[in-house]
């Protein structure tokens, strides 16, 4: 991994040196013309926001190349407001302290991920992320028809058995069974080569890609996967079985505390995975499906606390009984505490699929109105899947659950150890008409 | 303060930390007995996971604890277990300096991997075995090439394949930690032939006093013939003294004593080397175990056949089991009934759980909640 540095004072005569930094070095890490305009925008407003705000302290600029995306981080210590990460923040030009959170909302819709980060060590980073851009195969993917073979291996591909394995599966699954990377295969070999993704296929004795399996870390302690998906299945033993245990004899002695997919495919989800839940989506014609969550522990569980708030409990109890989970819900109630005024949600999109996932940043008194602000937003932006993940295991963010409630959304999945402890997955209802 | 100090003052570990102890993950024990009743909510708890003898120690052991006295622990032990090796040796017709006693088997192999490997150097082992060998090997910074089990049992050839120059031992699990599966004396022979005293054979005999075959190798008696082979046994499996964790090596007296230089002195306390030293001689304790183990062995088996289900009885004092569903699941559900086994995830063995073979009590209601869980039924939390 690539980085590049720069160390300077917050002070705006060095603005040029900032600009010139940031073009040159998605330059360097293979960023498009577009894309370096975008990053040189957003550095400019980033820098100058922070030369209004925190004045005169270092910063440390971190381009840092990702292969399939270039992530620079403003390194610095001291307080900036939060609330213009809100994807619904709008400012007033009539306001001074507004026209400073107009520059950072600018890089909110520049970036493709922009997220701000409180370090152990008591700094911050800004962190922007620009994605390169890949080509599509294009939408008449034809089956591929496979030569007779007898007998496969299961191993880690090159570069293009990954981009076969990627086009394969976008060929033989529907949009809303694949994740949408699936759709760039150049995009999936920078990601496998980043080592952020591991890919094993199934390959016969003519070289051909039968199958495959592919994860990725999605926190500290869950593995996210997808697949396996298999295109060729007459062989004696299931390639299906085999990538499976392939991929959990790779993880097993890892750190992660279990796996999970939404991307589960296959016959044996059920003797090698628990079905932990069922999401209602609706894909493009805004027609119906349920997707059947799947998850596995790696350790032997050994139990923790989940906090919650009242209108949660009852779904606890009745999950984690019957995932049989030891966990101790502790509740939380409002005692008068001074909360934060305004609360901060991230979101996720995910195109292709018409779906948002709406997680907290900051929580505060606000959240049932900024709730409900977001959700208009997305709605209107025609995404007709949204989700809002709460981490059991942050006290502070249990009081959300009742704002959801409050807002048409309903607890529909438990997921193990997917934050700081366990994960409730909210839906929300579409509105009546 | 700058950026840089406060890095400084609050980031110092992530310089001063190994890059192969920061990519390293600790491993969590379970809990204790008190704290997994109360959060699976249990009144009773079978152990079945750590394959202890459920008969507990010798009598002539129990003696000793019994009649400890406890002013003797204001006192030093013996720093090398100076009366435990004397006997070892006459025992096994050895030269007291050719053990070490250690603070159970898991102490010494610290102890051999720390004598012979360097920066670059290598362990070779099975991918599905003891684990400890490659973990002690990877936080010291040394690669452990991990050569896949063949049938459930350690590769004679591909393991000779993966030996490079650089290294420096191999180690083998006899019978092997979790499959039973073992190497014969005359396998075992022929691969000490072909490494030909280039690195040290490590030959783990935890299990050794349970296997009652003809062929099994008592590798004690090839010590004189091969110099590079270091033998393991340990106290905690038949001689039921896990709980004071004690276990040793024998070999050459020329690679005892390059070991000897990395070992901790004082490392193994009194009462654990005095009740070892009564537990050498019972061997009336040795073949009441192994009838308790063939039996429930033999129970077991039946009962796995008749549900259906793909085992592995091998040597041991455990038996392997292929479920159709996953073993972290499984165990979850056999917890919150009282019954702890392991789940092999962590060994690479997707969806397979080892138990050891407990009182009988503990093993009819093992396979009861087994049958509940696989017909479906809602086992009784």
């Amino acid at each position: 991994m690539d980085n590049i540095s720069l160390k300077l004072l917050c002070d705006s005569t060095y603005l040029p040196v900032v600009l010139s930094f940031a073009e040159k070095a998605s330059q360097a890490f293979g960023l498009g013309k577009k894309e370096i305009f975008a990053v040189r925008l957003s550095a400019e407003e980033i820098f100058t926001y922070l030369c209004r705000t925190i004045q005169e302290k270092d910063v440390e600029i971190i381009c840092k190349n990702c292969g399939y995306c270039i992530e620079m981080t403003f390194l610095f210590k001291g307080e900036i407001s939060l609330k213009v990460f809100n994807l619904t923040s709008s400012v007033f030009p009539d306001r001074t302290e507004n026209l400073d959170e107009m520059g950072l909302l600018i890089v909110s819709r520049l970036a493709d991920n922009f997220k701000i980060l409180k370090n152990q060590d008591g700094t911050m980073s800004l962190v922007l992320v620009k994605d390169k851009i890949y080509p599509e195969p294009g939408n008449d993917l034809k089956k591929i028809c496979f030569e007779k073979s007898n007998s496969f291996t299961i191993k880690e591909p090159n570069n293009e058995q990954i981009k076969i394995f990627a086009t394969s599966v976008c060929s033989f699954c529907d949009d809303m069974g694949v994740p949408d990377f699936f759709r760039f295969p150049g995009k999936l070999v920078d990601m496998v080569q980043h080592t952020d993704y591991t890919v094993l296929v199934a390959m016969d004795e003519k070289q051909q890609v039968i199958g495959g399996i592919i994860w990725h870390w999605i926190s500290r302690k869950l593995i996210e996967f997808s697949g396996p998906f298999v295109f060729k299945e007459d062989f004696a033993e299931s390639p299906e079985e085999q990538l499976i245990i392939g991929f959990l004899e790779s993880v097993g002695k890892s750190d992660a505390m279990g796996v999970y997919s939404q991307y589960c495919a296959g016959k044996l989800s059920d003797e090698y995975f628990e079905v932990i839940g069922r999401l209602p989506v609706y894909d493009h014609k805004a027609e119906k499906t349920e997707i059947s969550v799947c998850f596995r522990q790696l350790k032997e569980d050994t139990g923790a606390v989940s906090w919650a708030g009242r209108s949660l409990q009852g779904f606890l109890e009745n999950i984690y009984h019957k995932l049989f989970l030891p966990r101790k819900i502790a509740t939380v109630s409002d005692m008068g505490e001074t909360i934060p005024e305004n609360s901060v949600l991230s979101v996720d999109f995910f195109r292709f699929r018409k779906t948002a996932i709406l997680r907290i940043i900051l929580p505060g008194k606000d959240m049932e109105k900024n709730i409900k602000d977001h959700v208009s937003l997305i709605t209107r932006e025609s995404y007709g899947n949204i989700f809002f993940e709460l981490d059991l295991g942050i006290p502070e963010h249990a009081h959300a659950a009742d704002a959801l409630v409050k807002n048409r959304f309903l607890p529909a999945l438990l997921i193990p150890c997917a934050g700081n402890g366990d994960m409730a997955v909210f839906v929300r209802r579409p509105d009546e008409h | 303060m700058s950026i840089e100090k406060t890095r400084m003052k609050n980031g110092f570990l992530s310089e001063l930390v190994p890059g192969y102890i920061r990519e390293f993950q600790a491993y969590i024990p379970s809990k204790p007995d008190g704290v997994l009743k109360e959060i699976y909510n249990v009144d009773n708890l079978y152990r079945l996971n750590n394959n202890e003898n459920p008969l507990g120690p010798p009598a002539a052991s129990r003696k000793v604890l019994e009649g400890f006295d406890p002013e003797a622990v204001a006192v030093y032990p013996s720093g090398d277990a100076y009366y435990l090796r004397c006997r070892l040796a006459e025992k096994f017709g050895m030269h007291p300096d050719q053990f070490i006693v250690g603070n159970g088997a898991n102490e010494v192999i610290a102890f051999v991997i720390k004598a012979f490997c360097e920066q670059g150097d290598n362990i070779v082992t099975a991918d599905k075995t003891f684990a400890v060998y490659e973990w002690i090997a990877t936080f010291s910074g040394f690669n452990a090439k991990l050569v896949p089990l063949k049938d459930f049992c350690f590769d004679d050839t591909a393991m000779l394949k993966a030996v490079d120059e650089k290294t420096k031992i191999i180690f083998i699990c006899n019978p092997n930690n979790p499959t039973g599966t073992y190497w014969t004396k005359t396998r075992l022979v022929n691969f000490l032939d072909a490494v030909n005293g280039r690195q040290i054979v490590v030959v783990d005999e935890a299990y050794f006093e349970f296997v009652g075959k003809e062929d099994f190798p008592d590798s004690m008696q090839l010590l004189n013939d091969y110099p590079n082979l270091v033998v393991f046994r340990t106290f905690s499996k038949m001689f039921g003294l896990a709980g004071l964790r004690i276990g040793y090596l024998a070999g050459s007296m020329e690679v005892v004593d390059i070991i000897r230089r990395t070992c901790v002195v004082y490392s193994v306390n009194t009462l654990a080397q005095e009740a070892a030293l009564a537990a050498l001689d019972d061997d009336e304790h040795i073949l009441k175990t192994r009838e308790h183990v063939e039996n429930e062995k033999r129970f077991l088996a039946g009962e796995l056949k008749r549900l259906k289900l793909f085992f592995i009885a091998e040597e041991g004092c455990y038996i392997m089991v292929k479920l159709p569903m996953s073993d972290t699941l499984a165990y979850r559900k056999m917890l919150a009934c009282g019954i702890m086994i392991r789940s092999m995830t962590g060994f690479r063995y997707p969806n397979w759980i080892r138990v050891s073979m407990g009182p009988h009590r503990a093993m009819e209601l093992f396979i009861e909640t087994l049958e509940n869980i696989l017909c479906n039924k809602e086992p009784v939390h």
